[in-house]
């Protein structure tokens, strides 16, 4: 489908473009941070410590949405901690569909014993919930950007897997498979030539609908402790370091929270409008 | 459903969760952190000699592969071992925190069912609709908020400013129930103990909602789009052509159809609900097996950590059978 | 359809009429909101803080402390040194058991050979035993006079007997470990009810009560029925429920939050001195600091002062050197104060007029106090930052000597400096991850075990902190006190420094 045609039918259904808007707006904010941020989002006066956004009692302009427990400027570090959520949220999910359509196309086109092995895998993983099993797996890589990543790519990875074995189990059997095999050509070449820009709609809309739930999963982390480590901000890190102070400086908890909300919501809308957009050739796949 | 598919299912499954096994004991003799030191606390008056002769009564200083097919071993007894914090036997930790954590996903089931069910499919019929309207972006809000924060919302709300509901908790004591089976609304209504009945709802209300939002957001929306596809076959047309009632027609035959993606659905997300009660029972102060296996992870408690991934990764296997059965139950077309 | 949602809001509404508020914080009913559940309620089988000051109030010990931490008879009424590995000890009569029994020196022997021989509790040995370290077992000597035998002299003994309960032997040998751990059965001023884990320890008034130690007024049965031990984790659930009235007395609060508690009407803030040192340590043995110039150095650029005064809000006390104020032998020496000038000054005379780079270690919890000490050092011209670990893996890289500055901190729950100066700073010790090896002072801690005369054992505590203040293995820091919010109907309750929340004598006033 050519990009004018697809770019026509996404653009009708409103929400979608809604979500569009919203990425593009996390996007700009994580890429542009050093320049849109008023303060240093990880240096903070000690004497500012729990001031409160700016319209009201005890405010001041310098800090819109108020201070955290260091002195620290909250909008600044809600700018810059898109700059996590949004690459945490990208690389996990590229990874992981990488990996798991690759493993996907595999067992689905192999079948057999191959694909009994991996859908066992597949499955144990499955059956993990999902942080603990990343809860436990950053225990023993320990905190960290590269960790947090692994982990979550570990246990996101199957989610592709899944749809995408479906895809190809239905996808192998079409007649343009057959046709390649009787020209002679190899697996390979099916695998990659043929099945893959096929079941491309598919990828494309299980990795931006997943995109917003590892964005959620990274906070969660965060929220419990683990992941990026301070000084850095994210917005996790920001609500649990705020949790503490919820009832009366609830302003340290509330705008980054809202940021996560805002991000996942126009991301998973987005994907949604991806998904419809696509969906004369899509089978409806589970989320 | 013949004899011989469940024992099929089952077979199935076996290697599934003793690979679940293996992979916890893996991952947690891999963290770094001794249990015991742990234990003994940092500051504290031990000897290196004294920790190393704990370690060894627990049989931490054998081989890993001794331990782990002892461990085995001891599963197919229904021996979990011993929590190295608590040192009380695993299954006992484990059987007395089930009934809350259970209690409270189920209720959070019961809950965003009621709500999701019968607007998913309001909005269906009344497309469009300020229903409607507002049904999407709820769900769409649904799977959008973080729970740690929608659950800290709802204390603020509910708990401080309002002040109608609890902050923390359970229950209060006082109310004399009787611990029969530990469900706390089973045991009111078996007792008629009501102001029991009351108090345990009150407690169980915002952790269910936080818990169950995301549920409930999915579910009113595979219930909407499944029953706008069902509404618009030819067979819903003909019933209302032979002139059957609306209501007769989207309560009996619609919805029968529509409800098999949407059992599908929820059967298949329980494990997020499991996996979401580690941070609700964290934020509401709720003693379930949520915030015991966080504490386990980070105390390096590997029986009592096991223990309750084990038992995480037997409902899911668990609800994913019944989910299958569901299936099969309310589609006659499947057959096994 | 309409039908299901009208079902489901009177569900929700039924359940918020029903509930309704139960008085219970009313009366004769006392909550106190912990934050942390216990981990078992066997008092010889655990190793927590927060375990020992539930289970106080259903067990008692030999001894106990005040509140100004002085050790004073409980179970036992007087002993003797007999000779320095023989302690007797002479016990009360007419003790009761909250069965009934009587409590005679067959319990205390079962309670110390449960402690302190191998493999009593399930067979597995009592992680408690290192708390009683030279003493091997105990001997009936006749129904109320038990003998307590050791390896080597323990001059600190006493300090570090009140952390022991007694049980009732004929009571564990009935039920079992596994039974005692869920259903406790002591001589204290409480006696169990029920448990909810993770949720709450209910206990009621022992009335047959023997009064408890004649040093802690008034003496007698408990003041109020029930106690209700309430596990609420989240900080500031514990401080909402307190305003909110549902419990009484909670822990922990952090002093950024105490400000809600003064406020309102119907609570108060209580403190005292805790039992924690902070400090932070410099590795003696390798890098830049082995140099003492240096680390006296650090020593002046650190201003604890200001430390005490944002992150703790003035809630502390800066100590000269490792011994909290509250200590047996605390040696009020002078600390040294901040004094940036003189700082740059000795760092220059040490050879390092630009000075160095260096990263400070920390653990989560403390991480932003890393980042102010980093702040102050950077104003010296040290280039420091902050890296936050995880313990368990930073512990075995301190152990190799291979860090550089600790943000540590150490409990010492007895107030004896056997509990903290030993660890810390003797030679090899395992909490001295300094490195700091210095035969003097190590003779000096034999000298204080050996002899169990508090004088001379306060004597070597002092001359040994000398030498470390002159040393500055570590840079001094502070003592914090515990912050506690306390409902306005509770009396005759006052906080101890060993985190201990008795009950025994404490009333509520509606």
């Amino acid at each position: 489908m050519e990009f004018k045609r697809f770019w026509k039918l996404y653009r009708k259904n409103r929400a979608a473009v809604i979500g569009l808007i919203l990425t593009i707006f996390f996007l700009v904010m994580a890429i542009f941070a050093p320049f849109i941020a008023p303060q240093d989002p990880n240096t903070g006066k000690l004497t500012e410590r729990l001031s409160p956004p700016f319209w009201m009692e005890g405010g001041s302009r310098r800090h819109l949405f108020g201070t955290d427990s260091l002195g620290r400027d909250i909008l600044s570090r809600v700018i810059y901690g898109s700059r996590i959520s949004i690459l945490i949220g990208v690389v996990v999910v590229s990874v992981a569909t990488i990996t798991g359509v690759m493993i996907g196309l595999v067992s689905g086109y192999f079948g057999g014993k191959v694909d009994a092995i991996i859908q066992r895998i597949v499955d144990t993983l499955l059956a993990f919930p999902y942080l603990i099993f990343a809860l436990a797996i950053m225990s023993v890589l320990g905190p960290g950007l590269k960790n947090i990543i692994l982990a979550l790519v570990y246990k996101e990875w199957v989610t592709p897997c899944r749809v995408i074995r479906g895809d190809t189990l239905v996808a192998k059997e079409e007649n343009y498979v057959e046709a390649a095999r009787a020209m002679g050509a190899s697996n390979w070449h099916i695998l990659i030539r043929s099945l893959l820009p096929n079941v491309m709609a598919s990828v494309i809309v299980v990795a931006s609908l997943r995109i917003g739930w590892v964005v959620l999963m990274e906070a969660s982390l965060s929220f419990l402790g683990l992941g990026v480590q301070p000084p850095t901000a994210t917005w996790g890190g920001m609500v649990a370091g705020g949790r503490d102070y919820i009832f009366q400086s609830w302003w340290i908890t509330a705008f980054p929270g809202i940021a996560i909300f805002l991000l996942v919501m126009g991301v998973n809308l987005m994907g949604e409008g991806l998904r419809d957009a696509f969906d004369p050739k899509l089978t409806r796949g589970k989320k | 459903m013949t004899f011989s598919y469940i024992v099929r299912r089952i077979l199935q499954t076996l290697p599934v969760l003793i690979g679940i096994t293996f992979i916890v004991f893996l991952i947690m003799h891999l963290t770094p952190g001794d249990p015991v030191e742990i234990m003994m606390g940092r500051g504290s008056v031990v000897t290196t000699e004294q920790i190393e002769q704990i370690r060894h009564e627990l049989g931490l200083d054998r081989p890993l592969y001794i331990q782990y097919f002892s461990f085995l071993g001891g599963v197919l007894h229904g021996d979990f071992g011993r929590s190295i914090l608590q040192r009380a036997p695993v299954m006992h930790l484990i059987a007395d925190r089930l009934p809350a954590t259970f209690e409270l996903t189920i209720f959070s089931i019961i809950i965003s069912l009621i709500i999701a069910i019968p607007v998913g499919v309001i909005s269906s019929v009344k497309r469009y609709s300020l229903l409607d309207h507002i049904g999407t972006v709820s769900a769409l809000a649904g799977v959008s908020m973080p729970s740690f924060w929608l659950g800290l919302l709802l204390i603020i709300v509910f708990s401080v400013k309002l002040k109608i509901l609890p902050v923390t908790g359970r229950a209060n004591y006082g109310y004399g129930l009787a611990p029969i089976t530990n469900f706390l609304l089973i045991d009111a209504v078996i007792t008629g103990n009501w102001g029991a009945l009351g108090d345990a709802i009150r407690h169980l209300l915002l952790p269910a909602i936080t818990l169950g939002s995301y549920m409930a957001a999915l579910t009113m929306r595979v219930t909407r789009s499944s029953m706008l596809e069902v509404l618009s076959r030819d067979y819903i047309r003909t019933a209302l052509a032979k002139g059957l009632s609306h209501k007769v027609v989207i309560l009996k035959h619609a919805m029968r159809n529509a409800l098999v993606p949407t059992v599908t659905v929820v059967t298949l997300n329980i494990g997020i609900l499991l996996g979401g009660n580690m941070i609700v029972e964290s934020v509401f102060g709720w003693p379930g097996l949520g915030r015991l296996v966080i504490n386990a992870v980070y105390t390096r408690d590997y029986p009592l950590v096991q223990g309750v991934v084990l038992i995480y990764a037997l409902t899911y296997v668990v609800m994913n059978f019944i989910a299958d059965l569901l299936y099969a139950a309310l589609n006659p077309k499947v057959r096994f | 359809m309409k039908r299901m949602l009208v079902v489901a809001i009177s569900i929700l509404v039924s359940g918020l009429l029903l509930g309704g508020v139960l008085g219970w914080a009313a009366g004769d009913t006392l909550v106190i909101g912990i934050h942390q559940d216990v981990t078992t309620l066997d008092p010889g089988n655990h190793r927590d803080r927060e375990t020992e000051t539930v289970i106080r109030n259903m067990y008692d010990g030999l001894v106990t402390r005040t509140t100004d931490m002085v050790v004073v008879p409980q179970l036992a009424e007087s002993w003797e040194v007999v000779s320095p590995t023989e302690w007797v000890f002479h016990l009360r009569e007419g003790v009761k058991w909250h069965d009934g029994e009587l409590f005679t020196a067959e319990d205390v022997k079962f309670t110390i050979d449960r402690l302190v021989k191998e493999g009593m509790i399930n067979g597995l040995t009592s992680p408690r035993k290192s708390l009683l370290d030279p003493v091997n077992g105990a001997e009936v000597i006749d129904t109320y006079t038990v003998k307590l035998t050791l390896d080597a002299p323990m001059g600190h003994l006493l300090a570090f007997l009140p952390f022991q309960e007694m049980v009732a032997k004929h009571y564990v040998e009935e039920v079992g470990d596994d039974y005692l751990a869920e259903h406790p059965m002591g001589t204290g001023p409480f006696k169990f009810v029920l448990r909810d884990k993770g949720a709450q320890i209910v206990m009621e008034r022992f009335d047959d009560y023997y009064g408890g130690s004649p040093d802690i007024l008034p003496v007698g049965p408990a003041q109020v029925k029930t106690v209700i031990f309430k596990v609420i984790p989240e900080t500031s659930s514990r401080i909402a429920a307190l305003l909110a009235g549902e419990v009484d007395i909670i822990e922990k609060v952090p002093t950024d939050l105490m400000g809600q508690i003064e406020a309102s009407s119907n609570a108060t803030i209580t403190t005292c001195n805790g039992t924690r040192s902070y400090f932070v340590e410099l590795n003696c043995s390798n890098g830049v600091f082995t140099d003492k110039k240096v680390r006296q150095a650090m020593n002046y650029a650190i201003d604890m002062q200001e430390i005490v005064a944002t992150f703790y809000s003035g809630l502390g006390a800066v100590i000269p050197t490792i011994l909290s104020p509250n200590a047996i032998g605390y040696a009020d020496l002078d600390p040294y104060g901040y004094d940036p000038n003189k700082a740059k000054e000795m760092l220059a005379e040490a050879g390092y007029p630009n000075g160095f780079s260096v990263v400070i270690d920390t653990e989560d919890f403390s991480k932003n106090v890393a980042q102010a000490y980093a702040q102050m050092l950077r104003e010296v011209g040290i280039n420091a930052s902050v890296q936050v670990w995880e313990w368990s893996i930073l512990k075995p890289e301190l152990l190799a000597g291979k860090r550089q500055i600790l943000l540590a901190d150490w409990g010492n729950g007895s107030m004896d400096p056997q509990g903290i100066f030993v660890p810390k700073l003797g030679t090899g010790a395992r909490g001295n991850y300094t490195g700091y090896s210095n035969k003097t002072l190590d003779l000096l801690f034999s000298l204080s075990q050996i002899t169990s005369d508090l004088t001379e054992r306060e004597e070597c505590f002092i001359q040994g902190q000398e030498i470390i203040y002159e040393d500055c293995p570590m840079v001094w820091g502070y003592v914090t006190k515990e912050v506690y919010g306390v409902s306005k109907r509770v009396q005759n309750w006052t906080p101890s420094p060993d985190s201990r929340i008795n009950l025994q004598d404490v009333s509520v006033s509606d």
